[in-house]
């Protein structure tokens, strides 16, 4: 009985995530993803033209292809996403015969919604090596590591920590000679394929070690050096004040993964983060962290070893925080909640269920949506109407309603890639110009010709309207009606 | 307590409290608040009349600065300034003696709870060097003050022989600063819940009393701060929430969680709690850094051998809910009381360190020297340079320079905005020549006028009328003064930031 009871919050779950997915869609990223994805399987090459590129070109560097190459078979973006969601709770249930675990995991905001696709197949690959390693099977686990190796860069320094603690931890027993060989081979893989192209190493750095050239830190470290004390310039102020001050920093952004306000309360204030006003998991499960902890001596090496990896992978150097590492981390916080608590009793079932579920749908359904609706491209499905209706004459879109529109036009209006551009480095220029729909700079001067269709901030209609003849409609309006974006009709010739 | 050693150490750590809270007290920090120097002049005028600055005799709520203020801080200063007379060592002075008597009270609870005197010590000390302790004892922040009455409160109702101050104690804490308005009744029923069978009932009684407290002054404030004032959350309402009544409590009662939890934040607790810079992108924690490991493991052996009571557990639930009620994140004066659950796990953590490895103390001392130095730098030369633009440095030296010249001229304007990046910080010069101009407060009563009092006035100085006004001097930012449009000779004194910034500008028309 308490299974059925799982087995219909389950279904819940699912049917949420569709809804989810239908009503918000991926994020401007896996868009992009997907565009890459289609124009692999239909033309045999990416986005701007290389054919089967080992590595593709993203908004922020080099990515990797693992994600996008899985996709190329994969018919809808819901599919993948279920897929991604569902697959890691289903290893877990089985590699710890916890139905609740399952549930619990499937049940939390950073999981359900929809997005964040490379940290999500980094995780899911995370668990099949778990697994492998509850098993024993030293050549999967291999292959795995290989895998996870061209899923996203973040691996390349978060499995050494991994096979790190498990020398460190012994979680299973007489398994030492296996990590052991792992952990070589491990090595080998990163020295080999870091070898291969050196824009890997770019973007690893980049993501990974980007404090030691922020310049704002640079700036703070010498004006507490004394700059800003004028005459009295302190000694102590330059002993106290120098390269040590990074590593204060690394530390403190550390901390800040563990805040519960951020992994319980609004999530991530980043605007640009996909996990923004998300908390990573739901509130409801806090009491149970603290109950978790109580008991933590109890709990079994293996979740001990992950909560610590997991806390470890937290601890990184990173500027700003990174995915992979925060779906690491939330995974270890389920283990541990669900450690001591799993629901024997049909009542406990449903009472458990129901306190997952109940949160979750008013969350998901009410509160999220109108919030991130414009960030996830709501309502740009009009702009491509407004362009296929007048076309050839070209749409000018200002982008500051939408910053990055191009991934979505581009999945959306299915356009064949370039044949091998050159350079081949111009991904924002080319997403920039998709069929006869231009997106461009609010002060483009271009706005205010009569041979195009302007389409601009609502908002912002009075910068562009000095006749009083002039006119403008709105093309997208938000959920709750207020006008986003307005077509602008002008009466008579500019000068 | 027998042993003469522990009464020394006791002393000492007494000793270090005082010193560390009481030494240059006029000086750092570097300027009076405004809040300070009303609370200053209010108390003066008690002293001398019997009367606030508003003429209202012995009130029990004090009209101040857009707000209302309790009024124990107040008389507490009067009673310093009939030892110190009316100066900024007389203001601070309060706050300095109880954030000592905080260290004693924090010494009485660990020893009440462990029965053990080093223990007891321990936690004694690290309170008196506490950094957030120490920044808001070094002030006048009546948070401290209500911290002093509730731990006094909390260490009465542990101690079921003499139960019956604790309410008092409670009652006296609400009448001091806004937040034991909600923590006392909280932590008087909650005590008596977990010790009703310990405690008599006519304590519960005196708790519930307590209630009505609650609407007994201040809702001016509380309305100014309530969280349901925040732009953040309105904006969210008002452009996507709006349809549903639903939304908004959601939205509200999400934002209070959220805010409750930020103090739990171990970069609050560790890195940047303590705001003693601007940009943040490196600043200090309300604890030492030297103690987050230490805090962890405290943590740990507290939670593993159940050492903490339900009622220190109670202490640390309900002491960030008032900051969690309120506008601003991270507000390190609303949430002080969690100081105390903060040294306790700390000190559980040295302990537990120092059994299983004794000479780790070594060590330890040297960390929090080395950290001690470190905070102190920041606390010593930055703060004040950084947040000099923003404060209320200049209105001393103002007050002063108009004070000094008003003999020689027939009107003194002073312009109240001021800024480094424009006119936008609105001060109190009035109250600021009232306080260092020791002016009794019937001859203030006497002389007002509309524009201000005497041969002062109060307003936006508008130099194309103003500059041809005989016989005046004029202070004013230098937005309102354009320096291009005056001769050299008309300047009479430049009043700078303590960062040396030009603050304001003293001209003779």
């Amino acid at each position: 009985m308490k299974n059925v009871i799982f087995g219909l919050a389950l279904l819940i779950l699912i049917i949420l995530k569709i809804y989810l997915y239908l009503q918000l869609g991926p994020t401007t990223p896996e868009y992009l993803h997907l565009y890459r994805a289609g124009s692999l399987l239909r033309y045999g090459r990416d986005e701007i033209g290389n054919p089967l590129p080992p590595l593709f070109h993203g908004p922020t560097g080099y990515q990797l292809p693992l994600l996008d190459y899985l996709l190329v078979p994969v018919p809808s973006g819901l599919i993948f996403d279920l897929l991604l969601w569902l697959l890691p709770a289903a290893l877990v249930l089985v590699a710890f015969r916890s139905h609740f675990l399952g549930l619990v995991f499937l049940a939390q905001p950073l999981f359900l919604w929809p997005g964040s696709w490379p940290a999500k197949l980094f995780l899911f690959l995370v668990t099949v090596f778990l697994l492998a390693l509850r098993r024993r099977a030293v050549l999967p686990a291999a292959i795995v590591v290989l895998l996870c190796l061209e899923t996203v860069t973040d691996a390349y320094l978060l499995l050494p920590l991994f096979l790190l603690g498990l020398i460190f931890f012994r979680p299973y027993r007489r398994f030492s000679l296996q990590v052991f060989s792992i952990t070589l081979f491990l090595i080998l893989a990163i020295g080999l394929l870091t070898a291969r192209v050196p824009g890997i190493r770019q973007s690893f750095v980049a993501a990974h070690f980007g404090l030691f050239t922020n310049p704002q830190v640079t700036t703070t470290i010498n004006s507490l050096r004394g700059e800003h004390l004028l005459s009295r310039t302190s000694y102590l102020s330059k002993l106290l004040h120098n390269k040590l001050t990074f590593g204060y920093i690394i530390l403190q952004n550390s901390a800040r993964i563990l805040n519960p306000s951020f992994l319980f309360g609004l999530g991530d204030k980043d605007p640009f983060s996909s996990s923004q006003k998300i908390p990573p998991l739901l509130i409801v499960l806090l009491p149970f962290l603290f109950i978790s902890l109580f008991h933590l001596r109890r709990l079994p090496r293996p979740i001990l070893w992950l909560t610590a990896v997991s806390l470890l992978i937290v601890s990184l150097p990173s500027t700003v925080p990174i995915e992979s590492q925060l779906f690491i981390f939330s995974l270890s916080l389920c283990f541990l909640i669900t450690s001591h608590l799993t629901p024997r009793l049909f009542l406990s079932a449903a009472a458990v269920s129901l306190l997952l579920l109940v949160p979750m749908v008013y969350f998901s359904i009410h509160y999220l949506p109108p919030l991130v609706w414009v960030a996830r491209s709501g309502g740009l499905e009009n702009i491509i109407r407004l362009s296929r209706d007048n076309s050839p004459t070209p749409l000018l879109l200002a982008d500051d309603v939408y910053p990055d529109p191009g991934p979505f036009l581009a999945y959306s209006m299915r356009i064949p890639p370039p044949v091998n551009l050159q350079p081949k480095y111009h991904y924002r220029n080319y997403l920039r110009q998709v069929n006869n729909i231009e997106i461009v700079s609010p002060t483009d001067p271009r706005l205010t010709a009569l041979d195009v269709i302007p389409v601009v901030a609502t908002g912002q209609l009075r910068q562009y309207i000095s006749n009083p003849l002039d006119r403008w409609d709105t093309v997208v309006s938000d959920p709750f009606n207020h006008p986003l974006l307005s077509r602008l009709i002008y009466a008579k010739p500019k000068i | 307590m027998p042993n003469p050693k522990y009464k020394f150490y006791l002393i000492f750590i007494i000793v270090v409290a005082a010193i560390l809270r009481l030494f240059w007290l006029h000086r750092l920090p570097v300027s009076l608040s405004v809040d300070e120097v009303s609370i200053g002049y209010n108390a003066y005028s008690l002293f001398t009349t019997g009367r606030d600055q508003y003429q209202r005799p012995l009130p029990l709520v004090f009209e101040s600065l857009g707000d209302f203020k309790p009024p124990v801080y107040i008389y507490l200063t009067v009673v310093s300034q009939f030892l110190f007379g009316l100066t900024e060592f007389a203001v601070r002075f309060p706050s300095a003696v109880f954030g000592v008597l905080a260290v004693l009270l924090t010494f009485m609870i660990t020893y009440r709870l462990t029965r053990r005197k080093d223990l007891a010590l321990l936690a004694g000390l690290l309170l008196a060097i506490s950094p957030w302790h120490i920044r808001f004892t070094r002030g006048s922040y009546e948070a401290n003050v209500a911290l002093v009455f509730l731990l006094g409160a909390f260490y009465s109702l542990l101690n079921f022989r003499r139960p019956t101050l604790g309410p008092v104690l409670l009652i006296l804490s609400m009448y001091t600063y806004h937040t034991p308005k909600l923590l006392a009744p909280l932590l008087g029923l909650g005590m008596w819940f977990i010790y009703k069978k310990s405690l008599p009932k006519s304590t519960l009684l005196a708790m519930l009393l307590l209630l009505p407290l609650l609407f007994a002054g201040g809702q001016t404030r509380v309305g100014q701060t309530l969280i349901t004032g925040d732009v953040e959350i309105n904006t969210t309402i008002s452009q996507s929430l709006g349809q549903l009544q639903i939304s908004r409590a959601w939205l509200v009662v999400w934002s209070v969680i959220n805010r409750y939890l930020q103090y739990f934040d171990p970069s609050f607790l560790f890195f940047r709690g303590l705001d003693l810079t601007l940009n943040q992108v490196v600043d200090v924690g309300v604890a030492y850094l030297v103690e987050l490991p230490i805090f962890i493991i405290g943590l740990s052996v507290v939670i593993r051998r159940r050492l903490f009571p339900k009622a220190l557990w109670w202490w640390i639930i309900i002491s960030p809910l008032p900051a969690g009620l309120t506008l601003n994140d991270y507000h390190p004066i609303r949430s002080l009381t969690l100081v105390l659950p903060l040294v306790m796990i700390i000190t559980v953590g040295i302990t537990s360190i120092l059994d299983r490895l004794p000479l780790a103390k070594y060590l330890l001392v040297a960390a929090y020297l080395a950290n001690f130095i470190f905070v102190a730098d920041y606390y010593l030369l930055h703060t004040a340079m950084q947040k000099s633009d923003y404060s209320f440095d200049p209105l001393k030296a103002v007050a002063i320079s108009a004070l000094k010249n008003s003999p020689h001229y027939s009107k003194i304007v002073i312009d109240p905005q001021f800024g480094k990046d424009g006119p936008y910080i609105m001060g109190v010069p009035d109250v600021y020549i009232l306080f260092y101009g020791r002016i009794h407060p019937r001859v203030y009563w006497a002389s007002r006028t509309p524009e201000g009092f005497a041969n002062y006035a109060f307003r936006h100085i508008e130099w194309t009328l103003d500059k041809a006004m005989p016989h005046t001097l004029l202070i004013g930012s230098p937005w309102s003064l354009p320096e291009h449009d005056i001769a050299p000779s008309q300047v009479q004194e430049v009043i700078r930031y303590h960062n040396h910034q030009p603050a304001y500008l003293v001209v003779k028309t």
